[in-house]
């Protein structure tokens, strides 16, 4: 397969100029700290790539990982990686940042950079649009053989500072200069750890519930059967995201949001996998058959039944099994006989 | 060859999956056509437009022609709500977030962070429908006004360009229903996760409004087979006697996101031409033309939207706002294009980015806010 896979990956978590920070405070800090999650998260993310890089369907060709970078710094690295993204258009660039973030629309967010806040003026001049980045990587005359298989994980919050005055109108700084897209044929889509306006919650000192559902999504969650074993493929991606992050530790409320363009997503497959998936089971008895005592008679087809607990303690139970075929039925049989079913990630719920 | 049917209860089509016993996807479809295939024994998966999956097996056997019902489970079911029994918190909590909760298609979509509604005094209503009217001289509210009483669907016929919903408690939001276009939308009202009521328009043809939450779930090869229905032609929807402007402007969003610009030839044209009235099919157009690279085209269009109105469907929305935020960046000089972009993005930011419909929180139809908070990472 030719093309090979360019990653671009950001943890910021070093604020000097924010609360707790080393630096001399900025103007205004607008609630936020220094994070403990963000590098971490970064870290975590790389290091998958590095140690699948054999389940990767595109060659690793490049990971460039930046841990709380200037806004320079980021540019740099950005300009870089955006030449090799345009050596070939059936590259793979893969872009992740985990820092702070602002949002001014439904699909917009703003990406603050480690030197946020160290000049006095335009509180955004150490920030960065996504979609400044976004269309940067699209394909133009000028860059013709730009990766037209892109994916944008934006980790950060989203939220709308109320000591902004006309926050909509402010400008982020360029890191890419913007020129008329050409045919934008891309498969780019954009997964947002949180919806506009809410937070995005970090697990201090070792990753973010997002990093974490992305890793989750990668080994197996948001992977489906092939003809090859299993794969994870773009389409599958968001949901997955969604189920791991909402059963992740540090979640409580946070939403997964995507954007941007998903031609030929069923078909562009990230990752293979190996072996069986497991699946995130909900499994539960209903009053009635609470109430005359049944229990679930559930087995892989073909092969030895699962235990439960009896009583089932507690209903719903949460379990995972491997993907793949089950029967599902109960003891003492109703009457009713077993049917078989398809368990497949990233989640499945029966009731008895 | 053996054939594959299905029966469904759901009022729209339903993507189906079919997996031979080896787990592959053989097939994809929609519940009104069937499926060709080798004797031998399948699985088949069923999405329905409220997010729940609907399984059954089937053993075919060669030449024969069987047919599967994908039904939704039974009330008997279902887990029952609330508490879990024997479980902790943490069980419940889960239990509360996830989309489990059996829902049935047919039955108004649940908000996934519906709460007990608020003690208040019997008789007295939860919030007050009003309708807006938009002229030379801005926008006046009329004097249609309907009390809400309840969550649900509300029988709506306002005569209007916009709805608001002011609550008792909590802040106004609005929708902007362009008048000719009044019945090709579906007022509900739902409680957000603080209790307050929140409108939450939807469109009148199913299945538009279908496609468009398979594509918010991120069901990308659901949303795909669905935009291939018959009921999201462009014959159907464009140039029928009966034609649905605004889910012809849904289709056409989704055939946009999903890359399907093969399929759209001049649907885009034709919505804008035929239906002026629409901001959506402007901002289709719009967005069609800078898909292909016709940029100067594409920003001509734009420039209207300001006097043409604000896109009625979210993805319009997000569309015209970014392509503006693209072609301020390239044209910093521009005035019309800041002043298109100043107009539009306090909306984008004010809107209900789970809403099909354009939705926002604001004092009044052209005066959106932005409920300010920061919080966690």
């Amino acid at each position: 397969m030719s093309g090979g896979l360019h990653a671009l990956i950001v943890g910021v978590g070093d604020y000097p100029h924010l609360e707790g920070g080393s630096g001399e405070p900025a103007a205004g800090s607008y609630g936020m700290a220094q994070l403990t999650s963000a590098v971490p998260a970064a870290s975590s993310v790389g290091q998958w790539l590095h140690a699948n890089r054999s389940k990767l369907v595109k060659d690793l060709a490049s990971c460039r990982m930046l841990s709380s970078p200037t806004l320079d710094d980021f540019r740099r690295a950005a300009l870089e990686w955006r030449d090799d993204c345009a050596t070939d258009p059936d590259n793979t660039a893969l872009f992740y940042f985990s820092g702070h973030g602002l949002e001014r629309s439904r699909s917009d967010a703003v990406l603050l950079m480690s030197d946020f806040g160290d000049m006095p003026g335009n509180p955004l001049v150490k920030a960065t649009d996504v979609n400044n980045l976004f269309y940067g990587m699209a394909p133009t005359a000028q860059r013709p053989r730009m990766a037209r298989t892109q994916l944008w994980f934006v980790d950060a919050c989203r939220g709308f500072p109320k000591e902004f005055e006309d926050f909509e109108t402010l400008s982020a700084s360029d890191v890419f200069d913007i020129v008329r897209p050409d045919v934008d044929d891309r498969c780019a889509p954009t997964y947002f750890s949180a919806i506009p306006g809410t937070a995005a919650y970090g697990i201090p000192h070792a990753g973010t519930a997002f990093s974490a559902a992305l890793l989750a999504s990668l080994d197996g969650a948001a992977a489906r059967s092939t003809a090859d074993g299993w794969a994870v493929a773009v389409d599958g991606l968001f949901r997955a995201l969604e189920v791991e992050v909402a059963a992740g530790p540090v979640a409580d409320g946070q939403q997964v949001w995507m954007s941007g363009q998903l031609r030929d997503a069923v078909a562009r497959t990230i990752a293979r996998v190996d072996g069986v998936p497991r699946v995130r089971v909900k499994l539960g008895l209903s009053r009635a058959s609470e109430d005359a005592g049944l229990r679930p008679a559930i087995a892989p087809l073909g092969g030895q039944p699962l235990s439960f607990p009896h009583p089932l303690r507690p209903n719903p139970h949460l379990c995972s099994w491997p993907a793949g075929a089950y029967e599902f039925g109960l003891s003492p049989s109703n009457g009713v006989a077993p049917t078989p079913e398809l368990v497949q990630p990233p989640e499945f719920e029966r009731v008895l | 060859m053996a054939r594959l049917e299905f029966r469904t209860s759901s009022r729209v089509d339903v993507p189906v999956e079919v997996y031979d016993r080896s787990l592959e996807l053989v097939g994809r479809t929609l519940s009104s056509r069937s499926l060709s295939l080798d004797a031998g024994f399948y699985f088949v998966v069923g999405r329905l437009p409220g997010g729940e999956r609907v399984r059954a097996s089937v053993d075919l056997e060669a030449d024969a022609v069987e047919s599967v019902e994908l039904a939704a489970p039974s009330p008997s079911r279902r887990l029952p709500e609330g508490r879990a029994r024997g479980a902790g918190k943490r069980a419940v909590s889960e239990s509360r977030r996830s989309s489990w909760l059996g829902r049935d298609d047919a039955a108004p979509p649940l908000d996934a962070r519906m709460t007990e509604s608020p003690q208040r005094p019997r008789g007295v209503p939860m919030a007050e429908l009003r309708a807006y009217r938009r002229s030379a001289d801005g926008w006046s509210q009329t004097d249609d006004r309907r009390a809400v009483r309840r969550s649900g669907a509300i029988a709506w016929h306002g005569d209007g360009d916009a709805v608001g919903l002011w609550p008792r408690d909590g802040a106004p939001t609005f929708a902007l229903l362009p008048r000719k276009g009044v019945r090709f939308y579906a007022i509900e009202v739902r409680r957000g996760s603080d209790g307050a009521p929140r409108l939450k328009p939807k469109l009148t043809n199913a299945s538009a409004d279908a496609l468009l939450d398979y594509l918010m779930r991120g069901e990308i090869g659901e949303a795909l087979v669905m935009s291939t229905s018959t009921a999201l032609s462009a014959e159907r929807l464009l140039y029928d006697k009966a034609s649905d402007p605004v889910a012809a402007a849904a289709g056409a969003f989704a055939l946009l996101q999903l890359g399907e610009l093969e399929r759209l030839h001049d649907w885009t044209d034709n919505l804008r031409r035929l239906f002026g009235w629409l901001p959506d099919g402007l901002v289709a157009r719009a967005e069609h033309l800078a898909q292909v690279g016709e940029h100067d085209q594409a920003l001509s269009l734009l420039l209207e939207l300001p006097a043409r109105g604000l896109p009625s469907l979210g993805a319009g929305l997000a569309y015209a706002t970014e392509r503006l935020r693209l072609y301020a960046a390239i044209h910093p000089s521009k005035r019309p294009v800041r002043r298109a972009l100043d107009w539009i993005v306090p909306y984008s930011a004010a809107v209900d980015v789970q809403a099909k419909v354009t939705t926002f929180t604001g004092d009044a139809p052209d005066t959106p806010t932005v409920t300010p908070r920061y919080s966690g990472q």
